[in-house]
C-alpha cells in the first residue's frame, strides 16, 4: 500500500508572488525510510508540513495538487484526524516541548486522542525505554539537554504508533553528542516500529545509513529521486545545487577508485578501496599554522568563571589568540566555549584569573568599547537584527559610534557587496531566508571593520551553499588580516578552514595546535568527548593509518 | 471554540511578556508604590499581540501581569482585580477603538495613526481608572490619591506602549498579516 | 532534590505539607476563598483573628511559613503606601484628632484602626494565597481549573505560558548582549534615548514569538490537540477525607461570613471605603 503519494502539488504563500513548491510528484511505500534534501528555500519544510495535513489549514495559501495518506486526502482530512496517524518532530526541540514534565510530554497526544490510562502508561514507558530515556519521566525540559528534547520529541511521536513519522531537521541544531543520540534512535526505528519515515536533513553523511530512498528537491521541484547511491553519484549536479555529498562518496568518485558502485558510508569506502589502498597517498597539506604570529589579541591566564547558579563554565583556562590567525575552538555543549566567546568580547569577566583584549585588561572594558574591534556573530541571527531594513541593520553600529552618514553608506555597501546582499538594502531584515539573515548579521558586524571576528556556530542548521559561502567569506576576511574565531560543532568547516584548533571540555583546555596536529594525534580525545572527525579522516585512518582532513588532501598514484 | 492557535497566541504573549513584566518592576519602581512601575514595557507587547491577534492576545497579557505582579505581591484578589484585569481591560479597548474607527494595525494611513493615537491613551486611562478604583475598593488607597495614581498609570502605559508598540507596528505587522491568526481582512 | 522535598511550582515544599497532598479543586477552591473572607470583613478585630487563624492552620499543616519572608518587603511597602495614603488623604471621623492638615484632611485614632484594616486585609490575602501557591504543583492548575469546569484548553494555556516564559527570558538575555555588542548604550543617556535603544529590542523578540506561535500551534495540532471528543487524563485525584473536610471547612467559612456581614455589625466598619 502507497503510504504517501504526492501529486503535481504546487503550493504558494498568500504573500509571496513566487510558488514555493512547484508541481512535486513522488510516492514513499509503506515502511519505507525516505530522505529528502535540499538547500535552503527548497520547500522541504512546506512539503513535509502540506504532506501532515497541517499547513494548507493552517496558514493562507494557494494549493493545487493532491496528497494522500495512506488513501486519505490529506489537504481536506482534518489535522485532528490525520494527526493519529502522522507525526512530526521538529526543529526546535523547546517549542514543540508543551508540557512540564517528559512523561506529560510524550503521555500529551495519547490523551487527547482519549486512550485508556493503561494504554497511555504502557506506551509512553515503551516509547521512553526506546529512545533511551527511562528514568526521565519526572525530568523538567530545562534539565534536558538539547538532543534529550529531541529524543522525549520522538518518543512522544513514537508512542501515537504513527503510520508515518517525520523529522523535519530534527538534529540540525544539536551537538555533535545530541546528534548521535537522535541519529542512534533513527537507526533502530525499523526494528521497533511499523513505521514509514520521511527525514529531512543536511548532513548526507549520516543520512544515508537509513534511508532507502533520496528525494532532492531544489527551487520547489523535485530533481532527483531515487536510491542513494545513484541519487548521490550525480555528484556536479548536487554540487551545483548546494548539496553535501558525502565524504566517503566524493572521495570514491575523485579518486575513480570504486568499481561499479559509490560507496556511501565510511565501511562502504573502505571496503571499495581496499584494492588500491596501497596507492593511496595524503599530500602535504598546506602549512597552515603561521609559527611566526607573536602579536597576543587576547590571551586567557588562569580563567575561571563561575555562574550564579554554582556551574564552573571555564576552569583555570590558559591561552591565546594569535593576530591573524583562523582559530577553531571546539567541544561538546557545555564545555566552556559560549563563555569564553563572552569573557573576550567583555560581556563576562572573569571570576579569577586575567582576560586581556589587545593588550586591555578585560575587567577595564565593556562590550560597547570593544564593539568597534572585536564583532561577534550569534547562531542565531534572530537575536541581533533590530532593523527595519537591511540597509539600517547594518548601518546601526556605525551609527552608534556617530561615523558621519556619507563614509556609513560606503560602508554598508562594501559590507553587503562582501556577503552577497547588495540590492536588498530596502527588505526587512525578517523577510530574508536564515542563510540570508546569518549573512546580514556577518555584515553589520563587519561594517565597522573589526580586527577580531567571533562567529557563534556559522553552519548549524545550514544548507552546504550557504555553509561554505560563509566559510569562504571568513577565509577571505582572514587573508585580508581579519582574525577570525570560530566556534564551531562541524568539524568539516573545521578541517577545511581552520588553521589551529583549541579543544575545550568541562572548561579546561584539552589541547590545541595545529589542525593536522589535534585531528592526526588526537583522535581517540576527540571521539572520547563525543567529537567525531569528518569520514575522510576516519577513513583514511583506517586505510593508511593516517587521516586525512578534506578529500582533495587523498591521492591515487599510478604504482604503489 | 478554544484551538490550537488561538492557546498558542495567549501562551506566546504570556511567555514573552512575563520576564518583561518582572523586568520592569525591578528596573523601573515607583517609589513608595509597592510592585508597581513606571514604565510598563509588557504594555507595548500585549497591545501589539491584541491589535494583532484579538483577545487571545489580551488574555496573554492578563496572565503575564498577574503573574508577574503576583511574584511579588503575593497571587491575591487583589492583584488579579486590579492590575490583571487592567491589563485585560486595556488592550481590548485599544482594539475596540480600532474596529470603530476602522483603522488597521499598519499605521500606514492618517486613520491608522489617529486611531492609534487616541486609542492608547483612552485605553491606558480606562486601565488606570480601573485599577485604581479597585484599589480604593480595597482600602489600599484613598480618594486623593486616587487620581494620583490613575495618572501614573495613564503616563506609564501610554509611554511604553508608544515607544514599544509604535516601532513593532510599523516594522512587523506587514511580517504578521501572513499569519492565519492574524484578525484583519484586508 | 532533596530527600522528603516535594517540587511544587515555584519551589521545592516539605512533602508533610498536608495542601501539597489536597486534590487540585480543593487548592482552587481555597485561593479563591482566602482572598474573599478578608475581602468580606473590614474591621480590624476579624480580621487579625482571620491572619492568625490562617498562620495557625498552615502551621499545623506543616507549611512553609519561612517563605512568607519573601513577601516582607511588598508588605512592608504596602503599609508605607496604606500610612501614606491614610495619612495625608483621610477624614475618618474619631474619638481623638492627632493632626489636622490644612487642606482638611486628618488623622483620628480611627483613622489608624483603618490603617491596620487593610494592612491586616492585605496581609491576610497574601499569606493565604502564598500558603495555596507553594502547594501547587503543575498538574494543579489545569486539573484544578478543570474539575471546577473550566475547559481544559483554557487551563493549558496557563501552563504553557509558564513553559514559555523560561525561554523569552533566555531570549531576551541573548537580545540584550546582542545590542550591547552593536554598540548600543543601553545603561547611559538620557532615559528617552535609553528607551529608544530599548524598545529595537522589541523587535527581534516579537519576530521570535511570531515564529514560536507558529511552529507551537502546529506542534499541538498534531499531538491531537485541542481534544474533540472525550480527553484522557493521566493523573487521578480522589477525595480523601482531608479534601472533604477541607471543602467543608471553606464552605462554612465563607458562608459564616457573608451572613455575619449581612446580618451583623460584628465584621464591618462604619463609614467603610469612601472614607
Amino acid at each position: 500500500m502507497r503510504a504517501v503519494s504526492v501529486e503535481d502539488l504546487w503550493w504558494r504563500y498568500q504573500a509571496s508572488s513566487e510558488w514555493t513548491l512547484k508541481g512535486v510528484d513522488f510516492e514513499v511505500e509503506k515502511g519505507e525510510f525516505v530522505g529528502i534534501v535540499g538547500p535552503s528555500g527548497a520547500g522541504k519544510t512546506t512539503l513535509c508540513l502540506l504532506v501532515a495535513g497541517v499547513l494548507s489549514k493552517s496558514v493562507k495559501g494557494v494549493c493545487k495538487g493532491k496528497v494522500e495518506l495512506f488513501g486519505k486526502d490529506a489537504l481536506r482530512t482534518s489535522v485532528k484526524q490525520l494527526s493519529e496517524e502522522v507525526a512530526i518532530v521538529l526543529q526546535d526541540a523547546d517549542t514543540q516541548f508543551v508540557t512540564m514534565r517528559v512523561l506529560d510530554e510524550v503521555a500529551f497526544p495519547l490523551e487527547n486522542f482519549g486512550l485508556s490510562r493503561e494504554e497511555i502508561l504502557e506506551r509512553v514507558s515503551e516509547a521512553l525505554e526506546f529512545v533511551g530515556m527511562k528514568g526521565y519521566e519526572w525530568k523538567h525540559p530545562h534539565e534536558l539537554s538539547g538532543g534529550q528534547k529531541q529524543r522525549v520529541a520522538i518518543a512522544a511521536a513514537l508512542a501515537k504508533r504513527p503510520k508515518l513519522l517525520i523529522l523535519d531537521e530534527a538534529t540540525s541544531d544539536l551537538d555533535p553528542l545530541g546528534k548521535r543520540e537522535v541519529l542512534s534512535v533513527i537507526r533502530k526505528l525499523r526494528e521497533g516500529y511499523d513505521v514509514t519515515a520521511v527525514i529531512v536533513d543536511h548532513n548526507t553523511d549520516d543520512l544515508v545509513e537509513f534511508v532507502d530512498r533520496v528525494i532532492v528537491l531544489e527551487g520547489g521541484r523535485v530533481v532527483a529521486d531515487g536510491d542513494p547511491r545513484a541519487v548521490f553519484s550525480r555528484i556536479e549536479q548536487l554540487r551545483t545545487i548546494g548539496i553535501r555529498i558525502p565524504q566517503p562518496t566524493e572521495l570514491a568518485f575523485r579518486l575513480g577508485a570504486a568499481n561499479g558502485e559509490l560507496p556511501l558510508t565510511v565501511e562502504e569506502a573502505v571496503k571499495a578501496l581496499a584494492p588500491v589502498k596501497d596507492r593511496l597517498r595524503l599530500l602535504d597539506g598546506e602549512v597552515l599554522e603561521n609559527p611566526s604570529r607573536s602579536e597576543k589579541l587576547v590571551s586567557f591566564t588562569d580563567v575561571t568563571y563561575v555562574y550564579e547558579d554554582g556551574t564552573v563554565a571555564l576552569n583555570g583556562l590558559s591561552l591565546n589568540v594569535w593576530k591573524g590567525e583562523f582559530l577553531a575552538v571546539i567541544g561538546p555543549n557545555g564545555s566552556g566555549k559560549t563563555t569564553m566567546a563572552k569573557l573576550m568580547v567583555s560581556l563576562l569577566k572573569p571570576t579569577s584569573g586575567r582576560v586581556e583584549v589587545m593588550g586591555v585588561d578585560s575587567r577595564a572594558l565593556s562590550p560597547t568599547m570593544l564593539f568597534s574591534k572585536v564583532g561577534y556573530v550569534f547562531q542565531n541571527p534572530d537575536y541581533q537584527l533590530v532593523c527595519d531594513t537591511v540597509y539600517d541593520e547594518v548601518a546601526f553600529p556605525l551609527r552608534q559610534l556617530g561615523v558621519d552618514e556619507k563614509v556609513v553608506k560606503e560602508r554598508v555597501q562594501w559590507a553587503l557587496v562582501s556577503v552577497g546582499l547588495n540590492g536588498l538594502e530596502e527588505t526587512p531584515p525578517f523577510f530574508l531566508s536564515k542563510g540570508e539573515r546569518q549573512r546580514l548579521a556577518l555584515a553589520s558586524v563587519l561594517a565597522v571593520k573589526p580586527q577580531l571576528l567571533i562567529i557563534d556556530e556559522p553552519t548549524t542548521g545550514q544548507d552546504e551553499r550557504n555553509s561554505r559561502r560563509i566559510a569562504e567569506l571568513l577565509v577571505q576576511l582572514n587573508k585580508s588580516g581579519v582574525t577570525i574565531v570560530v566556534i564551531t560543532h562541524d568539524l568539516r568547516l573545521v578541517s577545511e578552514y581552520a588553521e589551529r584548533v583549541v579543544v575545550l571540555n568541562n572548561g579546561r583546555l584539552v589541547t590545541a595546535g595545529s589542525t593536522r596536529k589535534v585531528f592526526t594525534e588526537h583522535l581517540e580525545t576527540l571521539a572520547s568527548i563525543g567529537l567525531e572527525p569528518p569520514p575522510v579522516a576516519r577513513l583514511m585512518k583506517e586505510l593508511v593509518g593516517r587521516p586525512a582532513l578534506t578529500v582533495k588532501e587523498v591521492v591515487l598514484c599510478e604504482r604503489a | 471554540m478554544v484551538d490550537a492557535r488561538k492557546v498558542a497566541v495567549t501562551a506566546v504573549t504570556a511567555g514573552l511578556c512575563l520576564p518583561l513584566a518582572l523586568f520592569a518592576i525591578i528596573l523601573v519602581p515607583i517609589p513608595g508604590l509597592p510592585a508597581a512601575s513606571g514604565f510598563w514595557i509588557p504594555a507595548g507587547f500585549y497591545f501589539v499581540m491584541t491589535l494583532w491577534f484579538g483577545v487571545w492576545g489580551a488574555l496573554g497579557g492578563h496572565i503575564a501581569t498577574f503573574l508577574a505582579m503576583g511574584y511579588f505581591q503575593g497571587f491575591t484578589l487583589q492583584v488579579w482585580a486590579d492590575g490583571a484585569l487592567g491589563d485585560l481591560i486595556a488592550p481590548l479597548v485599544a482594539l475596540v477603538a480600532f474596529k470603530l474607527m476602522g483603522a488597521r494595525p499598519e499605521l500606514k494611513n492618517r486613520k491608522d495613526r489617529i486611531a492609534w493615537l487616541v486609542g492608547v491613551p483612552i485605553a491606558s486611562l480606562v486601565c488606570g481608572l480601573w485599577v485604581h478604583t479597585v484599589n480604593l475598593l480595597f482600602g489600599v488607597i484613598t480618594w486623593p490619591f486616587w487620581w494620583v495614581g490613575v495618572l501614573t498609570y495613564f503616563i506609564g502605559d501610554s509611554l511604553a506602549v508608544f515607544i514599544v508598540g509604535t516601532p513593532l507596528l510599523r516594522s512587523l505587522t506587514s511580517y504578521v498579516k501572513q499569519s492565519p491568526m492574524y484578525i484583519w481582512r484586508d | 532534590m532533596e530527600k522528603g522535598k516535594v517540587r511544587t511550582f515555584f519551589t521545592y515544599v516539605d512533602e508533610r505539607y498536608m495542601l501539597v497532598r489536597a486534590h487540585p479543586a480543593v487548592k482552587i477552591v481555597s485561593l479563591v476563598v482566602l482572598n474573599i473572607i478578608p475581602w468580606i470583613i473590614e474591621a480590624p478585630a476579624p480580621l487579625a483573628f482571620f491572619l492568625a487563624s490562617l498562620l495557625l492552620a498552615a502551621s499545623l499543616m506543616k507549611a512553609p511559613l519561612s517563605k512568607l519572608r519573601n513577601y516582607l518587603p511588598y508588605l512592608l511597602l504596602v503599609a508605607q503606601a496604606v500610612v501614606l495614603s491614610y495619612v495625608l488623604g483621610s477624614r475618618i471621623p474619631g474619638n481623638v484628632v492627632f493632626i489636622e492638615f490644612p487642606w482638611g484632611c486628618y488623622v483620628t485614632d480611627k483613622t489608624l484602626l483603618y490603617m491596620g484594616s487593610v494592612v491586616l486585609r492585605i496581609s491576610s490575602m497574601l499569606v493565604g494565597s502564598t500558603l495555596v501557591f507553594l502547594s501547587l504543583r503543575d498538574t494543579d492548575v489545569v486539573y484544578g481549573l478543570k474539575s471546577l469546569g473550566v475547559p481544559f484548553s483554557a487551563a493549558f494555556a496557563f501552563n504553557l505560558a509558564l513553559r514559555f516564559s523560561a525561554l523569552f527570558l533566555d531570549d531576551y538575555a541573548r537580545v540584550r548582549d546582542a545590542m550591547l555588542l552593536k554598540g548600543a548604550k543601553l545603561d547611559a543617556g538620557n532615559p528617552l534615548e535609553r528607551a529608544k535603544l530599548l524598545s529595537r529590542t522589541a523587535v527581534p523578540l516579537m519576530v521570535i514569538a511570531v515564529r514560536r506561535m507558529q511552529d507551537l500551534s502546529f506542534a499541538l495540532e498534531l499531538k491531537g490537540f485541542p481534544p474533540s471528543g472525550r480527553r484522557t487524563f493521566l493523573y487521578q485525584f480522589q477525595w480523601s477525607r482531608f479534601d472533604a473536610a477541607a471543602f467543608a471547612l471553606l464552605t462554612v467559612a465563607t458562608a459564616g461570613v457573608v451572613i455575619a456581614k449581612i446580618v451583623s455589625p460584628l465584621l464591618s466598619f462604619p463609614g467603610w471605603p469612601f472614607v
